[in-house]
């Protein structure tokens, strides 16, 4: 299967190089699917393995429809190498199945060795339970020996016990006897003194003794026999122990024997086992490296699907813009069609010519516009200034016609002053003419011409008196009707102060108003006033006390008592506080002094009178002056004395408390010294 | 059946003086509340003629009116009244700052009326529906109750008294005392709706003064 492997994968790849591209594109879908299906679920692959025979045919009736399609156009690939091809996928994926199949049993008989390894373990640990029961057994066979061991030496023990007081007891019987035989040995050497009278009692004394001898000996030997029978026992309990330890060994013994034969027997089955397990590892191993190798070549097969299925990805773009492009070409043969229908049939040469053609024609009639543009200009030029004259002259005119209308007017007014000064020239002559009349006319004339001048006059003036008159009348009507209008108006005023007051409530004179005696009003007045009423009493009453409350003793002395008692309350408490506050200060002062050293006294304002715990006399003392401006050292009788500390602590460092401190530690120094001393 | 109609639609004297008695009461009830001249805790509301009225439960209150307006009632069926004024007073300073008129005036033979009911003896009767007279009594006391609208706050301690002005001829009540008109000075006057029972039409007037 292996061997075969990589020239058929080779053969297939060859294949689909030199396929069809359609072949590629109808089948890249199938295929893909199929192998995904084969690669991983037994159950898939079975399925797909079954697929195979329904689609075949249609596979094939797509290939050959795509075939014809593109034999007819680009790829003359025959489609028996299509069927070939086929048959190797279908071969590669029974060779695949039964790759699979293998695996499946190798893992069976996997299984079953681990069963019968199961079994084995099984039948080995009953063993080992026989084997742990005959220990218990032997070693319950042991504790019974052992016990009975005990028993024996307990007995041994006991026995010797016996012995020991069997001895003793006989021991001292044969003392007894002993003493006793001294006795009748003295009593016999007695008797011949005493024979006389008591012989034979004597004698029968003796037989009873001798008798007595007798069983004691005879005692004496049984108990001698005794302690021989005694003496073989203790033998033999020892050779009993003897036996016991050497028994005991021998039980050691077995016990190791049997562990190492346990150990021995464990070890064969063990290495029986080893062996078998290496023959099964060994086959195991073989089919796992068959397996990888399998697995190797599936692998290797993916990858070659893998990429041919990305070359068929990639064939489809090709073949898609392949497409595009025919679709571009056919597009560009149209127009180019157009373009020879429309003339230009020379092609791209007689297409430049022509446009360089034209681009010269474009020029030149360029150039043609430039030269006709600058010209336009030019008119446009020339026509802006010829309007400009013409509108000068316009002007020019205007001026010309506005001086003539003037020079009209004054025309026309020169004639009208002909026309005045001709008239006076009349009128004077007229004049000329009267005054030349009445040189010669006479009086009388003038006065009959006066008469009815003045009676006109007189008709006027009537007239106008008349006039007057009616005028005068006409307004003294008027007048009354005012009057009477404003009497309206003063009636309708009062008309309506009548109303108001009616609503209000006074129209009614005539009406009697009567009202409940004890009404709330009333109640409420009267005790409104006599609240008032009681109000004024007591501001009476009050005024009264308080111009009494000068002269008003009782009360002045009341509140002297009180404020006597409430000044010695207070004097009270300031003496209190003053001893407090001398306490507290007192206290104060010699927490000061125990703690600082210096007993300070406040001589005047300002002043302080410092006098150190370890001066010598009670004249040995510091004067401080402690003002706005700071602390200064009055000179005194001791201060005089400290003439270097004073340079050092107040002119040099300027510190009050070092030199205060400097003078204590002086002084101390100067006071232990002493105390040393004295 | 026409008498018990006319029983169900019609009015009667005294019932036109029993309507504008509690008219009045209601009135003078509702301005007291409203215009704060008793603590308004001394009040309770009661249902009349479909309008919660605030009616005042001090004793004093309640006893005087019952004696001043059932005189003024007695005196309406008589047609002796001309006009009612609620007077609210300043009690320090006896000042009137407000005056409430309810005028009077008898609708149909007013010539006659006098005489021929005095020698008839017999209660002269109306046509109006009780309902409806009752309907204008609400809608004058809803007026009333506006008034605090537009009416000076009374911020001192005040009082009210009940004028009655009658005939000349009437006789003075036990109890009773004759008395002046007041005015107040400087007065602001509004007309407030009207009612008519058809036989007494009450004008209400309230004069306060002008700040």
């Amino acid at each position: 299967m292996d061997d075969k492997d990589p020239t058929s994968v080779i053969k297939m790849i060859k294949d689909l190089r030199s396929g069809s591209e359609a072949y590629r594109r109808s089948n890249s879908s199938t295929v893909s699917l199929r192998l995904s299906g084969t690669a991983y679920t037994p159950m898939a692959f079975n399925e797909a393995n079954e697929c195979p025979s329904p689609k075949k045919p249609r596979l094939d009736d797509s290939n050959n429809s795509n075939l014809n399609k593109a034999e007819v156009e680009i790829v003359p690939t025959s489609p028996w190498e299509w069927r070939r091809l086929k048959g190797q996928i279908v071969s590669l994926k029974t060779r695949l199945s039964h790759q699979e199949a293998a695996v499946q049993q190798l893992h069976k008989i996997r299984r079953q060795m681990e069963e019968v390894f199961e079994k084995e373990k099984g039948i080995l640990e009953m063993q080992v339970e026989q084997d742990k029961q005959t220990i218990k057994q032997l070693e319950v066979r042991l504790d019974i020996s052992r016990r009975t061991i005990q028993d024996a030496r307990d007995a041994q023990v006991a026995a010797e016990k016996e012995l020991f007081q069997v001895k003793t007891n006989l021991e001292q019987k044969t003392m007894l006897l002993m003493n006793e035989n001294a006795k009748l040995l003295e009593n016999l050497k007695n008797a011949p003194v005493q024979e006389s009278t008591p012989a034979r009692k004597n004698s029968t004394d003796v037989s009873e003794t001798q008798l007595k001898l007798d069983a004691a000996q005879t005692r004496i030997t049984q108990l001698e026999e005794k302690l021989k029978e005694y003496q073989t026992k203790q033998q033999e309990l020892e050779l009993q122990n003897v036996e016991l330890q050497s028994m005991k060994i021998k039980v050691e013994r077995l016990e190791s024997e049997k562990a190492l034969w346990e150990e021995g027997k464990l070890l064969t089955v063990r290495a029986a086992r080893a062996s078998e397990l290496e023959k099964e590892l060994n086959a195991a191993k073989e089919t796992i490296a068959t397996l990888r190798e399998s697995v190797r070549g599936k692998l290797l097969l993916e990858e070659q699907m893998a990429s041919v299925t990305k070359r068929l990805e990639h064939t489809e773009k090709l073949e898609q813009q392949v497409a595009s492009l025919e679709a571009k070409k056919t597009e560009l043969s149209l127009s180019l069609a157009e373009y020879e229908s429309i003339g230009i049939t020379g092609g791209p040469i007689v297409l430049k010519r022509e446009l360089n053609r034209l681009q010269q024609a474009e020029l030149v009639l360029k150039a043609e516009e430039g030269q006709l543009r600058s010209k336009l200009d030019a008119a446009l030029r020339e026509s802006h200034t010829l309007s400009k004259n013409y509108e000068d002259a316009k002007k020019l005119a205007m001026d010309v016609t506005v001086s003539k209308e003037q020079l009209n007017k004054l025309v026309s007014r020169l004639q009208k002053k002909m026309i005045l000064v001709t008239r006076e020239r009349d009128s004077y002559r007229q004049q000329l003419d009267l005054y030349e009349k009445e040189m010669t006319i006479d009086s009388n004339n003038a006065m009959t011409e006066r008469i009815p001048a003045l009676e006109r006059t007189i008709d006027v003036y009537r007239e106008l008196v008349a006039k007057l008159e009616s005028d005068l009348q006409a307004a003294e009507s008027h007048n009354q009707a005012d009057e009477c209008n404003k009497l309206r108006e003063e009636v309708e005023r009062l008309k309506g102060e009548l109303e108001h007051r009616a609503l209000k409530g006074d129209f009614n004179c005539n009406a009697r108003i009567l009202h409940f005696t004890m009404n709330p009003a009333a109640i409420a007045e009267q005790q409104a006033e006599e609240k008032q009423k009681a109000l004024l009493r007591e501001v009476e009453e009050l005024r009264t006390k308080v111009a009494q409350g000068g002269a008003n003793a009782t009360t002045s002395v009341l509140q002297a008592q009180e404020i006597a008692e409430l000044k010695q309350t207070h004097e009270i408490k300031i003496a209190r506080l003053k001893d407090a506050f001398k306490a507290s200060s007192q206290e104060y002062r010699q927490a000061c002094y125990q703690l600082f050293g210096w007993r300070v006294d406040r001589t005047k304002e300002g002043r302080y009178k410092l006098s150190s715990q370890y001066a010598e006399s009670p004249e040995d003392f510091l004067f401080f002056k402690i003002g706005e401006e700071g602390v200064d050292l009055l000179e005194t009788a001791f201060s005089a004395t400290l003439g270097t500390l004073v340079e050092q602590h107040l002119q040099q460092q300027h510190s009050v408390p070092m030199f205060l401190n400097a003078v204590q530690t002086d002084l101390f120094n100067q006071q232990t010294m002493t105390n040393v001393m004295s | 059946m026409t008498e018990t109609q006319q029983k169900a639609k019609c009015i009667t004297l005294k019932g036109s003086a029993e309507l504008v008695k509690e008219y009045l009461l209601y009135g003078v009830n509702s301005i007291l509340y409203q215009r704060g001249i008793y603590p308004p805790e001394t009040f309770e509301p009661a249902e009349h003629f479909g309008l919660f009225v605030l009616m005042s439960t001090d004793e004093k209150i309640k006893g005087f009116l019952n004696t001043v307006l059932g005189q003024i009632q007695e005196w309406l069926t008589q047609r002796k009244v001309q006009k009612i004024t609620l007077v609210i007073t300043n009690v320090n300073t006896k000042e009137v700052l407000e005056k409430w008129d309810f005028k009077v005036d008898y609708e149909g033979q007013v010539s006659n009326g006098a005489n021929g009911n005095k020698s008839n003896g017999l209660p002269e009767v109306g046509t109006k529906d009780v309902k409806l007279i009752q309907r204008e009594i609400r809608e004058v006391i809803r007026q009333i109750t506006g008034t605090v609208s537009f009416l000076p706050l009374l911020d001192c301690l005040c009082s009210f008294d009940i004028l009655t002005y009658t005939v000349p001829d009437c006789g003075i009540p036990k109890e009773w005392d004759e008395t002046q008109p007041v005015f107040i000075a400087n007065s602001q006057e509004v007309q407030l709706r009207s009612f008519s029972t058809s036989i007494h039409k009450m004008d209400t007037i309230v004069s306060y003064r002008n700040v």
